[in-house]
C-alpha cells in the first residue's frame, strides 16, 4: 500500500547553493509525521517543492500515487494536500471568513476562472457546510468571523491559516513552523486541537518545525534534516534522546 | 463666484474620467504589480467605439457593446502584459503597456483617422442652476464614477472573486498555495479595468472628443489620481480624481490652458515623490530582467584602435550618400550620443529612464536660443545678442546636466514604475514648457537658426556635419568604454548588482547614482545641441513623447550594458524607422486608406510591436541573443571548446 | 544565567575593535534587536548564533549600517559611527559580507575583488573617462592589492576566470577577498557557510583561520554549528533580539537556556 505522501530522492536548489540534497520521506494516511532541524536545514525548502511553490532539481513527490513533481500548489491541494505557510500568511485585508472561504475557492480553480467561479457557486452549500465542520472545530474562528484578518493575534491568525487550509477537505495538512513566534499556551491549544483533527477528522499531519520537543510530543515518527540531509529517521519515542538531534542543532562536541 | 464654480463643475466630469482610469489602474496594480500604461488607450477605445456603433444602435447599446469589446480586449492585453511565469519582472510587464499603448495608437489611427470623434451626449440643454451651467452629461458622468467605486468596492468585498483579487495583491504567495491561479485574477483585473476606462470614454466624448492620441493626457492623469491613494485605495482614487479634476479646470479657467497638463504633471510627482517614501522600505526592487553573460573586455589598445578605425570610416561614409541619406546618418550619430549615456544609465547602475528624449529636446533649444539670441519682450531676432553657435552648443549639455543635477536628487530616491513614470514626465513637462513658453521657443513653429555651426573656419553643413557628429560619437564612446572599465564601471556594476553591498565596499551609491544621471543627461543634451544646425532649425515635432521611448528600444535591442550595442541599436532602429515610414508613406496599404499622419504613426505601432517581443522573449537585449545564437552557431562549426577548469 | 567570557585571550590592552551598547532597532511593533551591548576584542573571532527570528543578520546590519538604530551606539576602532552612512562606515575600516552579495557577472575574478579596493584610491568620473598617466599607475596598485586578497583566500590562480564560472564555495571565497581587498580592520560576515558542501566549508574554515591568526577581527552569524565549532573563540547566542549566553562554544553548547532555545521544551 503506497503511503499518502511520498518524495523520492528530492532535490532544491537556489542557483547554485543546494538546499535539499536527496532527500526521501513518507507521510502514510492518517499518520502524524515531524521534520526538524535547525534554520537553513532545508525544512521549508522542502516542503515548498514538495507543495509545488519551487520547482524541484530531482526526486519525485507523489500524493495518493499520483506524481505532482514539478506542477503548481494548485494541482497539489486537489490531490488532497495543503500548507499552511510560515509565518501564517492569512489575507489582512479580508474577514476570517473570506480567508475561510477562499480556501474553499481555492480547491474549486482550475485554469480557467469563469468555470472555476461556477463550480463553486454550484457547490456553495457543501462550502458552507464545510464552513460550518471548520467552526466547530475552531470555535474561536466563529467569534471572530466578520474581523479583518490584519487585526487577530498572532494564534488566531495560525487558526485562521489552519481553518483556510481545511477547507479544501485535504488528506493532509502540511504545517511549515508552528510554534514561531507564538506564545508557549497559543501553542499548547494548536498542539491539543491538532491533536484531536487527527484523531477525529483523520488528517494526516507534516510538521515542519524547529522546536523539536514539541515536534516530538505531537508526531509519532520524526525526519531530523541537517544541511539538507536526513541523518536520522525513525519513531518519536525511540529517537528523541539521541545524541544526533542534539548535535543537529548545536554541534559536536563535549557535553 | 460663478466663474468658480461653472470650471468645478467642469472639473467634476473630466475629473470623473481622471477617477475612473485611476480606479481601473488600482484594480490593476494590485493584483498584479503591474502599472498599465496603455490604460488612458481604452478610454479612447470606448469614446471611438461608440462613435463607430452609434451608426446602428442607439447610443446607450453603442456604450454598452463597446464596453464590453473593450473588456475583452483588455483581456488579451493581459496575457501578453503577464508574460511567462518566471522570467517576465513587473517591470518588464509595465514596459510591455507601453508598448501595447503605442500599438494602439497606430491601430486605432488606421481605423478611425485623426479627426476628434464625438457623439451628442444625454442631452443638448444644459440647467442653468444660479448661473452655472451644468450639462447633464456631467452628472451622468459623476453618477457614474460614483457609482463604479461602490461598486467595485462591494465586488472587491463581497464576492469571492473579489476577494480572491484582494487576496492576490495581499499575499501573492499565500493565494497561489490557497490553489488560486494568478494568472487567470491577472486578466479578470484587466478585463474589469479595460471596462471601466471604456465606461469613463464613452461617457466623456460627447464633451471631450476624442482621438487616437487622447491616451497620453487621460493616462497621465488618471496614474496622479491613482497614485493619491498610493496605488491601493480605490476611494482615494475617486478622491485623486475629483480633485486634479477640478484643479486642471481652474488653471485652465485662471491661469492658462497650456498650463493643465503641466500641473498635472507635477502634482502626479509630488505625490509620487510622497508615497514612494512610504513604500520604499517594503517595495521589492527588481532589477531589470536583463541577463549580462560574461564578456571577455577587449585589451585597451584594441579597444582604443578599433574604436579609431570605426571612427574613420564613420567620417568617410557620409561623403558616399545621397544627401537624403546623409540627414538620416546625422540622426543615427546624434541618437547614438543619446543611447550611449543611456545604456550606462540603464546598464551599469540599474536606473531606468523613459525621458532622455528631454534632455535632447533642452539641449536642442538650448543652441537654438543662445545663437538666435531671442530677446522674449519682442520676439525678435537679435543676431547681436546670440552667441556663436560653437559656444552655444558647448553650452547644450551644460545646461542639460544642471537640469538633471536639480532633479536628479528627489528622483532617484524612486525605484521601478515610480521612476519610470517619473522620468517619462519628465519629458512630458518640457515638452508642454514649449508650448507655453512660446515667447521663447517659438511655439509650433519653432526657432530658425541662421548662422550655421562653424568650427575652425569651416560650416558644418550636410555630410561635414554628420562626420563631425560621428567624431564626437567615437570620442563618447571612447570615454563610455574607458569609464565602464575603471574603478568608477567597476563600482556601478556593483551598485547595478546589490545596492547594499555597495555600499559596504565603501561606494557612494546615491552620489554615483546622480553622477550618472547627470553624464546621461549631458550627453543628451549635446546631442540635441548639435541637432539644431543639421537642419537649422528646431520644432516641437522633433520631440515627441514617444522619442523617449524610442531611445529605450534602441538601447534595449542593443543590449543593456553594451555600449556597442547602443551605437547599433541606434543605426538598425532608424534604418528600420525609415523603412517603415517609406512604407506608411504609401496611400494604400493592405485596403486600408492611410491618412497623413500614417508614416509617423505607422512606425510607432511598429516599435510598440518590437517593445513588447522584445521584453517577452529577449530581455537580455536583442543583438546579445542574436550574438550568443551566432556565436553557438559558430563554436558548434569549429568545434572547439575552450576549457573552463572547475573545482 | 549566561556564561560569562572567561576564554577570551587577555588581549584587553587594546581597546575593542566593535563596541555596542544599549542597540535597539524595531520593525514595527517588533523589535529585531533589544537592547543589545556587546565588545568585540580586536583581532577575536566571535560568533552570532541563536535560532531564527532572533536578530542575528539586524545586528549585523546595525553594526555595518544598513539599518538606522532606534537607539544605542556603535563604534568601531573607537569612532562613533551610529549615524554614519556604510559606505562612510567601510572608508573606516568595516568590510561586510552579506548573503545577498552576488559575483559581478561581466567581471573577471580579480575585478570582482578589485571592488572591494574602491576605497583604496579615488579616481573619479572625469580621470576615469580620461585616462591620464597617474591614474592608471593607480590602477596598477589597486590590482596588485586585488590579487594579493586573491592570495590570502587561495583564488589567485583563478584571477583571469571569469566570475559566472566559479562554484559557489569559490563564490563565497570570492566575495571574502573582495572584503579584504578594503584592507579592513573588522570583518563582518553573515552566514558564509550557507550552502555550501562539506569540502567548500572546510575550505572555508582554514581561509578563516588564516586571516583570524593574521589579527583580523571577524564577527560572523551562522546557524551551522559544526562550523562555529570550528573556529569560534567565541559564541555570542541571541534570542528574540536579546543577548541569552556569551562563553566559548563548549560553554554554550551546555548552556540550559540555550538548549531551550533551539530545541524548544515540551509544553504538554
Amino acid at each position: 500500500m503506497s503511503a499518502l505522501v511520498e518524495v523520492d530522492d528530492l532535490v532544491v536548489r537556489y542557483g547554485p547553493a543546494v538546499a535539499v540534497d536527496g532527500v526521501s520521506l513518507t507521510l502514510g494516511a492518517g499518520e502524524r509525521v515531524a521534520l526538524i532541524g535547525a534554520n537553513g536545514a532545508g525544512k521549508s525548502s522542502l516542503l515548498n517543492a514538495v507543495c509545488g511553490v519551487v520547482r524541484p532539481a530531482g526526486g519525485k513527490v507523489r500524493i495518493a500515487g499520483d506524481d505532482v513533481t514539478g506542477k503548481t500548489p494548485n494541482h497539489v491541494v486537489r490531490r488532497g494536500l495543503t500548507q499552511v505557510p510560515e509565518g501564517r500568511q492569512v489575507f489582512p485585508s479580508l474577514p476570517v471568513e473570506a480567508n475561510l472561504l477562499l480556501g474553499a475557492f481555492g480547491r474549486s480553480f482550475r485554469t480557467e476562472i469563469a468555470t472555476s467561479t461556477l463550480r463553486y457557486l454550484r457547490r456553495r452549500a457543501d462550502a458552507r457546510e464545510r464552513l460550518e465542520r471548520v467552526y466547530t472545530l475552531l470555535p474561536k474562528l466563529h467569534e471572530l468571523r466578520d474581523r479583518p484578518a490584519g487585526r487577530t493575534s498572532g494564534g488566531e491568525q495560525q487558526m485562521v491559516a489552519i481553518g483556510r487550509a481545511l477547507m479544501a477537505e485535504p488528506r493532509a495538512l502540511a504545517i511549515d513552523e508552528l510554534s514561531l513566534g507564538l506564545a508557549p499556551m497559543v501553542v499548547e491549544q494548536l498542539v491539543e486541537f491538532l491533536h484531536r483533527l487527527n484523531d477525529e477528522e483523520h488528517v494526516a499531519i507534516l510538521l515542519v518545525e524547529q522546536n523539536a520537543l514539541l515536534a516530538f510530543d505531537l508526531c509519532e515518527r520524526a525526519y531530523v534534516l541537517e544541511t539538507g540531509r536526513v541523518v536520522l529517521q525513525g519513531e518519536s519515542a525511540d529517537i528523541r534522546d539521541r545524541p544526533e538531534v542534539h548535535s543537529a542543532y548545536l554541534g559536536d562536541g563535549p557535553g | 463666484m460663478t466663474e468658480f464654480l461653472q470650471l468645478v463643475v467642469v472639473g467634476l466630469s473630466t475629473g470623473s474620467a481622471f477617477a475612473l482610469v485611476g480606479m481601473s489602474l488600482v484594480l490593476v496594480f494590485r493584483t498584479t504589480g503591474i502599472v498599465n500604461f496603455a490604460q488612458g488607450v481604452f478610454v479612447v477605445i470606448g469614446g471611438l467605439f461608440t462613435f463607430q456603433l452609434s451608426d446602428d444602435m442607439p447610443l446607450a447599446v453603442a456604450s454598452l457593446v463597446s464596453v464590453l469589446l473593450a473588456a475583452f480586449l483588455s483581456s488579451l492585453v493581459a496575457l501578453v502584459a503577464v508574460g511567462f511565469r518566471d522570467r517576465t519582472t513587473s517591470l518588464a510587464s509595465t514596459i510591455i503597456t507601453l508598448g501595447v499603448a503605442f500599438l494602439a495608437q497606430a491601430l486605432l489611427l488606421l481605423e478611425f483617422g485623426d479627426i476628434p470623434r464625438s457623439y451628442p451626449g444625454i442631452s443638448d440643454r444644459a440647467w442653468d442652476i444660479g448661473g452655472v451651467l451644468v450639462q447633464p452629461q456631467y452628472v451622468l458622468i459623476a453618477g457614474v464614477a460614483i457609482l463604479c467605486a461602490v461598486a467595485l468596492t462591494l465586488f472587491l468585498r463581497r464576492t469571492i472573486v473579489g476577494q480572491a483579487l484582494v487576496a492576490c495583491s495581499d499575499s501573492r504567495r499565500a493565494a497561489e498555495l490557497v490553489g488560486l491561479n494568478i494568472r487567470s485574477l491577472a486578466i479578470v483585473a484587466f478585463a474589469g479595468a479595460g471596462a471601466l476606462s471604456a465606461l469613463g470614454g464613452a461617457l466623456l466624448a460627447p464633451s471631450s472628443p476624442m482621438t487616437y492620441s487622447s491616451d497620453v493626457a487621460i493616462t497621465v492623469n488618471g496614474f496622479a489620481a491613482a497614485v493619491f491613494g498610493g496605488l491601493g485605495s480605490i476611494r482615494l482614487a475617486l478622491l485623486g480624481g475629483y480633485a486634479l479634476g477640478i484643479l486642471e479646470q481652474l488653471v485652465v479657467g485662471y491661469i492658462d490652458p497650456q498650463y493643465s497638463l503641466i500641473i498635472a504633471l507635477i502634482v502626479m510627482l509630488v505625490l509620487i515623490g510622497w508615497r514612494s517614501r512610504a513604500e520604499i522600505a517594503s517595495a521589492s526592487h527588481e532589477a531589470h530582467a536583463a541577463i549580462r553573460r560574461a564578456r571577455v573586455p577587449w585589451p585597451a589598445p584594441i579597444r582604443i584602435g578599433l574604436i579609431v578605425a570605426g571612427a574613420v570610416f564613420a567620417c568617410w561614409l557620409p561623403y558616399q550618400l545621397s544627401t537624403f541619406d546623409v540627414a538620416l546618418y546625422d540622426r543615427m550619430g546624434l541618437y547614438a550620443l543619446v543611447t550611449i549615456g543611456l545604456t550606462l544609465l540603464m546598464g551599469y547602475a540599474g536606473q531606468i529612464s523613459l525621458g532622455q528624449g528631454a534632455f535632447f529636446l533642452i539641449g536642442a533649444y538650448t543652441s537654438a536660443i543662445l545663437t538666435v539670441g531671442i530677446d522674449p519682450g519682442t520676439r525678435l531676432v537679435d543676431p547681436a545678442a546670440g552667441i556663436s553657435p560653437l559656444l552655444a552648443v558647448l553650452a547644450a549639455p551644460v545646461v542639460a546636466a544642471v537640469v538633471a543635477a536639480a532633479i536628479g536628487v528627489p528622483l532617484l530616491r524612486l525605484h521601478g514604475h515610480y521612476l519610470a513614470f517619473a522620468t517619462l514626465a519628465l519629458h512630458l513637462i518640457a515638452f508642454s514648457v514649449l508650448s507655453a513658453w512660446d515667447r521663447f521657443t517659438g511655439g509650433q513653429y519653432g526657432i530658425s537658426v541662421t548662422k550655421p555651426l562653424t568650427v575652425f573656419g569651416h560650416d558644418l553643413r550636410g555630410p561635414l556635419h554628420a562626420a563631425v557628429v560621428w567624431g564626437v560619437v567615437a570620442v563618447a564612446l571612447l570615454l563610455a568604454t574607458n569609464l565602464v572599465h575603471s574603478r568608477v564601471g567597476r563600482a556601478l556594476q556593483a551598485i547595478a548588482s546589490d545596492e547594499a553591498s555597495a555600499a559596504a565596499s565603501g561606494i557612494p551609491v546615491a552620489s554615483y547614482k546622480l553622477r550618472l544621471f547627470i553624464v546621461a543627461a549631458a550627453l543628451a543634451g549635446l546631442g540635441g545641441g548639435m541637432f539644431t544646425f543639421s537642419f537649422l532649425i528646431v520644432s516641437p515635432d522633433a520631440f515627441p513623447i514617444v522619442l523617449s521611448i524610442e531611445f529605450v528600444v534602441m538601447v534595449a535591442v542593443g543590449g543593456l550594458g553594451n555600449m556597442y550595442g547602443a551605437v547599433a541599436g541606434a543605426v538598425a532602429i532608424l534604418y528600420l524607422e525609415q523603412k517603415l515610414r517609406d512604407l506608411g508613406a504609401k496611400p494604400a496599404l493592405f485596403g486600408w486608406d492611410l491618412p497623413d499622419a500614417a508614416p509617423t504613426v505607422f512606425s510607432f505601432g511598429v516599435f510598440g510591436l518590437i517593445l513588447i517581443a522584445i521584453m517577452l522573449f529577449f530581455p537580455g537585449g536583442l543583438l546579445p541573443a542574436l550574438g550568443d545564437a551566432t556565436a553557438g552557431v559558430w563554436a558548434r562549426i569549429r568545434s572547439v571548446r575552450r576549457p573552463v577548469t572547475t573545482s | 544565567m549566561a556564561a560569562a567570557s572567561s576564554s577570551l585571550p587577555a588581549e584587553t590592552t587594546r581597546q575593542p575593535a566593535c563596541e555596542l551598547s544599549g542597540v535597539t532597532k524595531a520593525f514595527g511593533a517588533v523589535k529585531a534587536v533589544d537592547d543589545v551591548s556587546l565588545d568585540v576584542a580586536a583581532s577575536s573571532l566571535t560568533c552570532l548564533i541563536g535560532p531564527n527570528g532572533a536578530g542575528k543578520s539586524t545586528l549585523l546590519g546595525c553594526i555595518s549600517g544598513l539599518h538606522l538604530l532606534d537607539s544605542g551606539v556603535v563604534r568601531i576602532e573607537g569612532r562613533d559611527v551610529t549615524r554614519w552612512p556604510p559606505h562612510r562606515r567601510a572608508r573606516h575600516g568595516l568590510a561586510t559580507v552579506f548573503q545577498t552579495t552576488r559575483p559581478l557577472a561581466e567581471l573577471d575574478v580579480l575585478d570582482n575583488a578589485a571592488v572591494g579596493a574602491h576605497v583604496r584610491s579615488r579616481t573619479g568620473f572625469v580621470e576615469s573617462m580620461l585616462r591620464p598617466p597617474w591614474q592608471w599607475r593607480e590602477q596598477q596598485r589597486v590590482r596588485e592589492e586585488a590579487r594579493e586578497a586573491l592570495a590570502v583566500i587561495g583564488l589567485e590562480d583563478r584571477a583571469a576566470h571569469p566570475a559566472a564560472v566559479l562554484p559557489l564555495g569559490q563564490l563565497r571565497l570570492l566575495a571574502i577577498a573582495r572584503a579584504l581587498a578594503q584592507r579592513p580592520s573588522v570583518l563582518l560576515l553573515d552566514e558564509p557557510a550557507a550552502g555550501l558542501r562539506a569540502g567548500e566549508k572546510a575550505h572555508l574554515v582554514e581561509a578563516l583561520r588564516t586571516l583570524s591568526r593574521r589579527g583580523l577581527t571577524m564577527v560572523l552569524v551562522e546557524h551551522d554549528m559544526q562550523f562555529v565549532g570550528a573556529l569560534a573563540e567565541r559564541v555570542v547566542v541571541l534570542d528574540r533580539g536579546r543577548v541569552i549566553a556569551d562563553g566559548t562554544p563548549a560553554e554554550v553548547r551546555n548552556d540550559p537556556q540555550v538548549v531551550t532555545a533551539y530545541l524548544g521544551s515540551t509544553t504538554l
